[in-house]
């Protein structure tokens, strides 16, 4: 058996960058699937990629599956012998399928059942040679492509035309093919730098350096690490700091095979445009990062990565700079033209941008969330009218011509524009920060005014979009309502915020021209508030048994705190009796049904525990209104005479009024107890 | 090595290359159009299973991108070079570059990459992966395997690269602005700008488009276009049906410049358009069909006539 270096090489055309690297991972870890699958020893695994090449080696391979052993069962032992110890013919058969004459070849298995006769061998593992077609089919036939594509006269498909296919184990090819490509030795080096000319792998581990020295660093990471100090050596030498963006890093990695920083320079004139539309022009149009001083002040020069090392890199330099001016320049274009549109005019243009079809323009948009605003400020004690101005304004920068060109700057874009007309800080501000959070984890808006925005926005979305019965369905989110619905939760629970969420649906609802019913806008959302805190160490059933209680849940952030109260509550030993007590009620009172009465008559008691049961129900309901940990501190009070009533008391007495006083005890009780929370939930 | 000095000489010089390639030289199509995909050579060629090879210049008009002539790069009239071949050679990639070359360009000196681009023409019921060139991180090319055109597969497949003359030419006479290209030179007189043959167009053409484009004119004229071509295509003439859909598409250019489209109306408009391109391609290849795909190789002809029968 031998145990060598395997190589896999797929060669395309440029693949896409965005998702080279999870191409390279899946790739890897498909073939390393394929080899497990089939029993192939091997060592460590290196994927590489490169804009060419999705390639993956495997050290210290077997070319052999380790041998098979087969075991196959012939008659019952009592059948395989006659009188004489002579085969039966179950037996000649058994042994001609097995392909021997000599009976002493067989073994046998006995069971509970019985004893037979078992023929056991062992068949040679399956080669490598005979295996990697098959490996190289199961590796690529899953591979997280987005968009397939065809080309020349093929019939398949692949995620970029193939051009060649490496297969070596050691220094032998083994017979495989793809799209059309046998497997060879032959490699391909960096197109420019190398040419066309093909480089020849005589064995695997040559694979790294052989390519090295075509100009091409197979490796993903050695690129990206190369890169980032490159980046670093470059900003240095200009005295500033290059931007830190794995995003982009990661982009510009995939996108070449023999990287190499170049920086240059551009007019400081542009540095009178908002410093996120600069940097957005040379990220999103150019791959460029973006450089700043000490002090953190942006600086009129780039970082720029090529995929070569340039005969004459100030050739290559001069061209990208010749390229970003005019980018710069329209930039600056759309900066003035936008300044000079009035806040009303792009209100009225607002008007003439649909939000959705049945929900209206954003200008009707904006005037809901301006009154939902107000409506929220209002609650939190504020005038609310810096939330409606700056409710009405938010979405004013979607017809801005940056915001056209570059819509990751909405909100920031607004913010310059409503400042520059003279609107306050404030408003300014929650016009860009009402977009938080965007993602999981992001900051929040740290203002009421912004916050109250920030909930408007998209409390208006959900119940308009729930309103024309286009909630979202487990695969489909086109308005990202899961993610507008945790936003709402966690400004709610982490600024912390004390809302009614139940009226300001109500509210929302009032202001769409589409009748809209807010029951399951608020059970959508509490789904989210239930997954959110669950994932953040809550018990479920806390969760639960809060939302269950008669009264619901309308305030995000006092629920939260009931939940966290309940929890504590759940450390102590009482609130097992508690639980334990309460099923036994809810259990007694659903055999028994409904009562004709409500009445308990103290004079029916014939147990002390009776009325002392009386008490505890009473205490727990004297401090209604309290916090709930007051009123779960009631109910652990109670605990132990709610236990030993069930062993001082036959509920279920013969006297028929006893019987109905006691029971009617009970239901007091339970309601006294669901009022705080389910407990007949809780496990 | 030819010489590349003038804009002209750019032209002259890809034409000779793409005809040593066996492509068909065709001239621009004499009608207003967005891009060279519009012209019938490639729109139409890529439908059904016949082969076809083709090069030409063609002028385009996007009247948004008018800047009255003050970008240096953005201009609402400009010059693409197409090139199409179907199927796709296997060295495609190489024959482009390989063009570039053939310019003056060394690939040695400058970063030329080929970076992810997919392209979509929802007017045209089109797409394609592939993606645009860059030199020195500017795009003067887009490069596309037609996946599906008119709403029907693409088979085989149809390699497009579409130059942009203009920014190419900014590299290949080190200049900074369209207006400074040197369009002709013959060496005995003063040689002939860019500016000098389009700064007025770009001018007026667009003051026109932005402010004086008549706009209820124009929603005449597109709802005419669009009914004479469903009138053609009942006749089962597809060519002339193509010819009032492009007609419409650059009639709702206009509109769009002049901001007379609202949003959603925008997208009706585009599946006014696309309704309209996937009947003519439909019927096309119908008529294509009719006459027994006379340009098909005979594998791809069998190939596609027997995925007809298949499905009926």
């Amino acid at each position: 058996m031998r145990r060598e270096t395997l190589l896999l090489e797929i060669g395309t055309e440029e693949l896409p960058p965005k998702s080279l690297m999870a191409l390279k991972t899946a790739f890897a870890e498909n073939l390393k699937k394929a080899l497990n699958d089939r029993q192939f020893n091997f060592g460590e695994v290196t994927a590489f990629a490169t804009p060419r090449r999705l390639s993956v080696r495997i050290a210290a391979c077997d070319d052999v599956q380790p041998e098979q052993l087969i075991q196959r069962r012939g008659p019952k032992l009592s059948a395989a012998f006659d009188s004489d110890g002579q085969p039966t013919k179950a037996l000649s058969g058994f042994l001609k399928s097995c392909g021997i004459t000599d009976p002493d070849l067989l073994a046998q298995e006995t069971t509970e059942k019985g004893a037979w006769v078992v023929y056991r061998s062992a068949q040679a593992g399956a080669t490598l040679s005979s295996e990697i077609q098959a490996m190289l089919v199961d590796a690529t036939a899953t591979l997280p492509i987005a968009k397939r594509m065809r080309w020349q006269s093929h019939r398949t498909e692949f995620v970029r035309p193939v051009r060649w296919l490496v297969a070596l184990y050691g220094q032998d090819v083994l017979k495989c093919e793809f799209h059309g490509r046998t497997a060879g030795a032959n490699t391909y080096g960096h197109r420019a730098m190398h040419g066309e000319d093909p480089i020849m792998l005589s064995h695997a581990d040559d694979y790294e350096t052989k390519l090295e020295a075509g100009f091409v660093i197979a490796s993903f990471e050695k690129r990206q690490a190369l890169i980032k100090e490159q980046l670093n050596a470059a900003a240095s030498t200009k005295g500033a700091i290059a931007s830190d963006d794995p995003a982009l890093l990661e982009e510009v990695t995939a996108l070449t095979e023999w990287p190499r920083v170049l920086s240059g320079n551009f007019d400081a004139g542009f540095l009178a445009v908002p410093e996120e539309a600069l940097i957005s022009a040379m990220r999103e149009h150019q791959r460029y990062f973006h450089l700043r001083d000490a002090a953190g002040q942006l600086q009129p020069s780039f970082l720029t990565v090529a995929n070569l090392e340039s005969l004459q890199p100030e050739q290559v330099v001069t061209g990208n700079e010749r390229v970003i001016r005019p980018r710069l320049t329209d930039a600056q274009f759309f900066y003035n033209k936008d300044l000079q549109k009035p806040l009303e005019e792009a209100l009225r243009q607002l008007n003439q941008v649909v939000f959705q079809n049945e929900l209206g323009s954003f200008g009707d948009k904006a005037r809901r969330i301006s009154a939902l605003a107000g409506i929220i400020a209002k609650s939190l004690g504020e005038t609310g009218a810096e939330a409606e101005r700056a409710g009405l304004l938010a979405k004013t920068d979607l017809i801005s011509l940056m915001v056209g060109e570059f819509p990751e700057l909405q909100g920031i874009m607004g913010r310059y524009y409503a400042k520059a007309q003279g609107e306050s800080s404030l408003i300014a501000d929650s016009i860009q920060d009402h977009y938080l959070p965007r993602f999981s984890g992001d900051q929040l808006p740290n203002t009421i005014t912004a916050c109250a925005v920030a909930i408007a926005d998209r409390i208006d979305t959900l119940v308009g979009l729930f309103g024309i019965g286009q909630p979202p369905t487990g695969s489909k989110d086109p308005f990202a309502l899961r993610r507008q619905s945790l936003a709402v939760v966690r400004i709610c629970i982490e600024v912390p915020l004390n809302l009614d969420l139940k009226m300001l649906l109500e509210a929302s609802a009032q202001h769409h021209a589409v009748e809209c019913k807010t029951a399951p806008v608020m059970a959508y959302i509490l789904d989210r508030f239930e997954n959110l805190l669950t994932e953040r160490g809550a018990k479920w059933d806390s969760v639960r048994a809060i939302r269950a209680r008669p009264s619901g849940i309308y305030n995000l952030l006092t629920a939260s705190q009931d939940i966290a109260s309940l929890d504590r509550f759940r450390e102590t030993g009482a609130s097992v009796l508690v639980i334990k007590a309460q099923k036994r009620v809810q259990n007694i009172i659903d055999k028994a049904g409904p009562s004709a009465t409500s009445e308990i008559d103290p004079a029916l008691f014939n147990v002390p525990i009776e009325a002392q049961l009386i008490r505890c129900i009473a205490s727990i309901e004297a401090v209604r209104t309290e916090s709930i940990d007051v009123r779960l501190e009631s109910v652990a009070n109670s605990a132990e005479t709610i236990d030993s009533y069930f062993k001082d008391v036959m509920v279920m007495d013969d006297n028929l009024r006893v019987r109905e006083n006691r029971l009617n005890t009970l239901n007091h009780l339970n309601q006294a107890l669901a009022d705080i929370a389910a407990f007949n939930l809780l496990q | 090595m030819p010489k590349v000095d003038t804009f002209q000489d750019l032209i002259l010089t890809l034409q000779q290359f793409w005809a040593d390639q066996g492509c068909v030289l065709m001239q621009p199509y004499d009608m207003e159009v967005g891009a060279g995909t519009f012209h019938p050579a490639t729109f139409l060629r890529a439908i059904g299973p016949e082969r076809w090879s083709a090069a030409y210049v063609q002028p385009c008009r996007r009247p948004t991108d008018g800047r009255y002539g003050e970008n240096p790069n953005r201009y609402q009239y400009y010059y693409q070079f197409q090139v199409v071949m179907k199927p796709n050679p296997e060295n495609f990639q190489e024959l482009y570059l390989a063009s570039l070359v053939h310019l003056g360009i060394d690939p040695a000196v400058h970063d030329i990459r080929f970076v992810e681009d997919n392209w979509e023409s929802p007017t045209l019921g089109a797409w394609g992966l592939g993606w645009e060139v860059w030199m020195d991180g500017m795009e003067i090319t887009q490069f596309t395997y037609f996946q599906q055109v008119a709403g029907l597969e693409c088979f085989p497949v149809m390699g497009e690269i579409t130059y942009g003359l203009e920014r190419l030419s900014l590299y290949l006479q080190g200049v900074e602005d369209f207006q400074q290209l040197v369009w002709s030179d013959n060496g005995q007189g003063q040689p002939v700008s860019y500016a000098d043959i389009f700064h007025q167009y770009e001018v007026e053409m667009s003051a026109f488009n932005f402010d004086l484009a008549d706009i209820d004119g124009l929603f005449q004229q597109f709802d005419y276009f669009e009914a004479e071509a469903n009138r053609f295509l009942s006749a089962g003439l597809p060519l002339p049906a193509y010819e009032y859909v492009m007609k419409a598409s650059h009639c709702f250019n206009l509109l769009d410049a002049r901001s007379a489209i609202s949003v959603t109306e925008r997208q009706r408009f585009i599946l006014r358009v696309r309704t309209l391109a996937r009947g003519v391609g439909g019927s096309y290849f119908e008529t294509r069909r009719a006459a027994g795909f006379p340009l098909a190789s005979d594998s791809d002809r069998a190939f596609v006539l027997k995925g007809l029968t298949d499905a009926s």
